[in-house]
């Protein structure tokens, strides 16, 4: 792609797509726009039947097609990895756009040899559907507070899938991405700590991926990241005991996605009825503090400050939802030991 | 993603911690070198603060919000002082829950990295370390790469050589630098010389890999061969769905569900011997898979016993397990009820059980065998009136010795007769045993046994005992449709009777054998032989001295799918 008389990065962009005509185009202007100018942008048309390498072609990116359907993004990504000739390469979701210099601020945190992945901050695009406001909130809390501490104890917990820059080295090394979990991208993340690699955060470099609009969405997305989540714990937690800070933090999810989600759906209601005090309830919005103010912080930043305060109610909605979702992930997984394999849509 | 349920839980309290923990961590990062600019470090340190400021307000307000109801507050009154003393509550238990929690989950997570890491390398300074949970964040990960690559193409060009050892030295020496090299494990899997481990190294393996039909594969095959059928068939059935047209992989699934499906067999036999006794035995016994390598089942039976004069019953139901719950430990077992029905017409009802476990940790390793049993002597029309029943603990040790096996085994029975005092028994059998194949051997054996005084209940009672044979024991199962198991002796025998001398060496012998023919998949014959022929034959009963004793049994096993 020709990028005219911008400065030139050694990047190849992945975009794995799979029937995302109608998003694809925001994705590929993004990228046209970024300021610096990128080597090549493949997009690995995953046997789509909506025109979506045609799309791809009249952003002028190279398109490449398996053979069949590789069934997960995964899959796709490391389809098209071989292709890949320069020192860096960066993945995007087909319904994620980045700010105009989103990749400029990633390449610096490659000058450390020992850094094998960065990611950004990411921010729903729209913030109209209570889903959708949620995100924002939870978006907002975690980029401002928990990743960066993360980044700053030399371990953010993941890497995020729809935009994260690698250095393709490394990523070959470890075969690219795997498929063994539905959340490869916590999978490759927890695989480079545990060869030694580092991974950075860059909390102004951000991203727009699409969030869910509806329930239909939401629900594939939670199903996919909660037992994601659970598989990779399953996987790497011998590995994740010797990388210090991180153990701790995974321990401590682990620990809030059960037990916390228990109290919250279960033990809360239940005490106060069996009391028959009303005051127990009041555990629902007990950590307000603990979110409004990181949120409010993080929306200062992006002039947000308004939407923000608007949307904290619906972040309570989604939160009540992703607990649901995390026990049922820990219960077929753990409990009953059924690995949900299906990969569904949904960044 | 996110992970966890964000806000919620002893997170933020993580965070918060970590965060307030930053400027010292990053002193010690400068004094290495290393150095992040120190305005980040203060807005997530602001963050924390703030953030510890709204819970503790929120703590007060609902400490406000939760006082006694309708009481008047005046400023210095009992009542305010009271008020006062409920919102601290409210705060200090707030956080005190919180830090208690969080503490444990980490206490925890460092106990796990000290029992799991220490495996792999002895850190005595860890344990020091582990006292001090929240000096954590400030360690630095590791860095640099590990050579598993090309550690990992040395050792497949030996396994392609076929050198066992250095292919299976090299594998390990790639998972301790890589442990989710999933070729390293799975062929580690193929290495393993039992069943019990390969299975470990396929589980793990499946993990890793938990898309590949033909790990899936190795795993069913290995739970089927440890007798976990049902296990097997879990795992067959992910193969099929991840390979549906893989020969291979649908023929162990079937195999399999033959294994775990429910079995009928139906049982007849006869047995006489040389005193004129005869037994016609019919009867049934059933039994399923569980889950664990166990099967449950149940079993009745009626012996009709004669002597040419008089006639008896012997009625029994039970329920039967076996299997191989654990990798090392295997246990068979009977328990039931057993009733006499004696010419005389009198009837009578007891217990019977029978549980034999086996523990043994390799096929190289010394196993203990134990038993217990409580059954009748069943064997001729007077032991039924007299209902003579045995109460028996066993004992046996088997120590590999380099190319042979010492086996030892102890037993020591208590004899119940009506009419007449409980009379004990003692046994031991020693034996030196030479593999020749894998499924055969021979050995030498001397057993020695003794009642403690004579019996009028029918059984004979010996003071003494002693056998010495020559024997050999044979396990021929292929893949063809026939299978046997074989055990002979032959030796020389003496005994004395209760308050005699003993006798003269006399010759010995016993066979036994167990043959199993399958008729189709779901149906196999069974039958099995066995005949004593010396002085004194050391089964559960002889009737006389100079006792000869045979008897057939057959079963028809049929599978129900």
């Amino acid at each position: 792609m020709a990028q005219g008389e911008k400065s030139a990065v050694s990047v190849t962009v992945i975009v794995p797509a799979f029937n995302e005509a109608d998003t694809l185009a925001d994705t590929l202007r993004s990228l046209a726009e970024q300021t610096v100018g990128l080597a090549e942008i493949i997009v690995v048309d995953d046997c789509s039947t909506d025109g979506t390498a045609d799309v791809a072609r009249s952003f002028g990116a190279t398109v490449v097609r398996p053979p069949a359907n590789t069934g997960s993004k995964a899959g796709a990504q490391s389809f098209a990895l071989p292709l890949v000739r320069t020192d860096l390469v960066i993945a995007v979701d087909a319904d994620t756009t980045l700010a105009a210099d989103a990749i400029e601020r990633l390449v610096p945190a490659f000058d450390d040899p020992d850094v094998a992945a960065v990611c950004g901050s990411v921010m729903p695009r729209h913030v109209r559907s209570v889903w959708e406001r949620g995100r924002f909130v939870e978006y907002l809390f975690a980029f401002t507070f928990y990743k960066r501490v993360q980044d700053l104890y030399g371990a953010p917990l993941i890497s995020s899938g729809c935009f994260s820059m690698y250095r393709t080295e490394a990523l070959r090394a470890m075969d690219g991405w795997s498929t063994r979990t539905l959340a490869e991208d916590m999978d490759l993340t927890w695989t480079f700590y545990e060869r030694g690699w580092r991974v950075r955060f860059i909390q102004d470099a951000v991203c727009y991926p699409l969030e869910p609009h509806d329930y239909g969405f939401l629900r594939k997305q939670l199903r996919r990241w909660s037992h994601g989540f659970v598989q990779n714990v399953r996987l790497h937690w011998r590995g994740l005991l010797g990388i210090p800070f991180l153990r701790s933090a995974v321990a401590v999810a682990c620990w809030d996605a059960v037990v916390a989600s228990v109290v919250y759906l279960g033990l809360l209601p239940l005490v106060a009825i069996l009391l028959r005090n009303s005051y127990f309830l009041l555990g629902y919005v007990i950590d307000v503090p603990a979110i409004v103010i990181p949120v409010v912080v993080g929306a200062v930043r992006q002039r947000t400050v308004v939407r923000a305060l608007l949307s904290i109610p619906s972040f309570f909605v989604l939160r009540t939802v992703n607990a649901v979702f995390f026990l049922e992930a820990v219960w077929t997984e753990m409990v009953r030991g059924r690995q949900l394999s299906t990969y569904e849509k949904g960044h | 993603m996110t992970a966890g349920v964000p806000g919620t839980g002893i997170g933020g309290l993580f965070y918060m911690i970590a965060a307030v923990l930053l400027p010292i961590r990053e002193l010690r990062r400068r004094i290495r070198g290393l150095r992040a600019p120190w305005s980040t470090i203060a807005v997530q340190v602001a963050l924390a603060l703030g953030i510890f400021l709204g819970i503790w307000a929120t703590g007060w307000l609902l400490g406000l919000l939760i006082q006694p109801a309708g009481v008047k507050t005046d400023f210095g009154s009992a009542v305010d002082i009271a008020r006062r003393k409920t919102t601290n509550l409210v705060r200090w238990a707030a956080l005190a829950a919180g830090f208690l929690n969080l503490s444990g989950v980490l206490l925890v997570t460092q106990v796990a990295r000290l029992v799991v890491r220490r495996r792999r390398k002895k850190n005595a300074a860890a344990l020091f370390l582990a006292f001090f949970l929240l000096s954590l964040p400030f360690a630095l990960p590791t860095s640099g790469q590990t050579q598993a690559a090309d550690l990992l193409r040395k050792a497949d060009a030996a396994f392609k050589d076929e050198d066992r050892a250095l292919a299976e030295r090299l594998y390990r020496q790639v998972l301790a630098l890589d442990a989710y090299q999933s070729r390293a494990v799975y062929r580690l899997g193929v290495l393993a010389t039992d069943d019990r481990t390969a299975l470990s190294w396929f589980r793990r393996y499946v993990e890793l890999e938990p898309g590949d039909a033909w790990g899936w594969l190795a795993v069913g095959e290995r739970l089927l061969k440890l007798g976990k059928a049902v296990e097997a068939v879990e795992a067959l059935d992910r193969a099929t769905q991840l390979a549906p047209g893989a020969e291979d992989v649908r023929d162990r699934s079937t195999k399999a569900r033959l294994r775990a499906a429910p079995a009928i067999e139906p049982l007849l036999g006869g047995t006489e011997d040389s005193d004129g006794n005869s037994i016609l035995c019919f009867g049934a016994r059933g039994d399923i898979a569980v889950r664990g390598g166990l099967r449950l089942g149940g079993l009745l039976r009626r012996s009709m016993i004669g002597d040419g004069t008089a006639k008896a019953v012997l009625d029994e139901a039970g329920i039967l397990v076996k299997g191989r719950p654990f990798q090392s430990f295997s246990l068979a077992g009977t328990a039931g009820l057993a009733r006499f029905n004696a010419h005389d017409g009198k009837g009578w009802t007891t217990p019977e059980a029978d549980l034999r476990l086996r523990w043994r940790p390799s096929t190289t390793s010394p196993s203990l065998d134990a038993r217990l049993l409580r059954m009748p002597f069943g064997n001729s029309p007077l032991l039924v009136a007299n209902r003579v029943m045995r109460n028996e603990a066993r004992l046996g040790l088997e120590v590999p010795a380099g190319p042979v096996r010492l086996r030892g085994t102890a037993r020591l029975s208590v004899i119940e007769a009506k009419g007449e005092k409980s009379n004990r028994r003692f046994q031991v059998d020693t034996s030196v045993s030479a593999p020749l194949t894998p499924q055969g051997e021979v050995s030498i054996q001397f057993h020695s046994l003794g009642f403690s005084r004579a019996s009028a209940a029918g059984y004979f009672a010996p003071g003494r005992v002693e056998t010495l044979e020559v024997g050999t024991y044979w396990s021929l199962e292929g893949d063809g449709r026939l299978s046997a198991e074989i055990d002979l002796g032959a030796g020389i025998q003496c005994l004395a009777k209760q308050n005699e001398e003993i006798g003269p060496w006399k010759t010995a012998l016993r066979g036994w054998a167990l043959l199993a023919f399958d008729l189709s998949s779901t149906v196999q014959l069974r039958a099995e032989a066995e005949a004593y022929s010396s002085p004194y034959a050391p089964i559960g009963v002889a009737t006389a001295p100079d006792w000869k004793y045979g008897s057939i049994n057959a079963g028809l096993l049929v599978r129900v799918r």
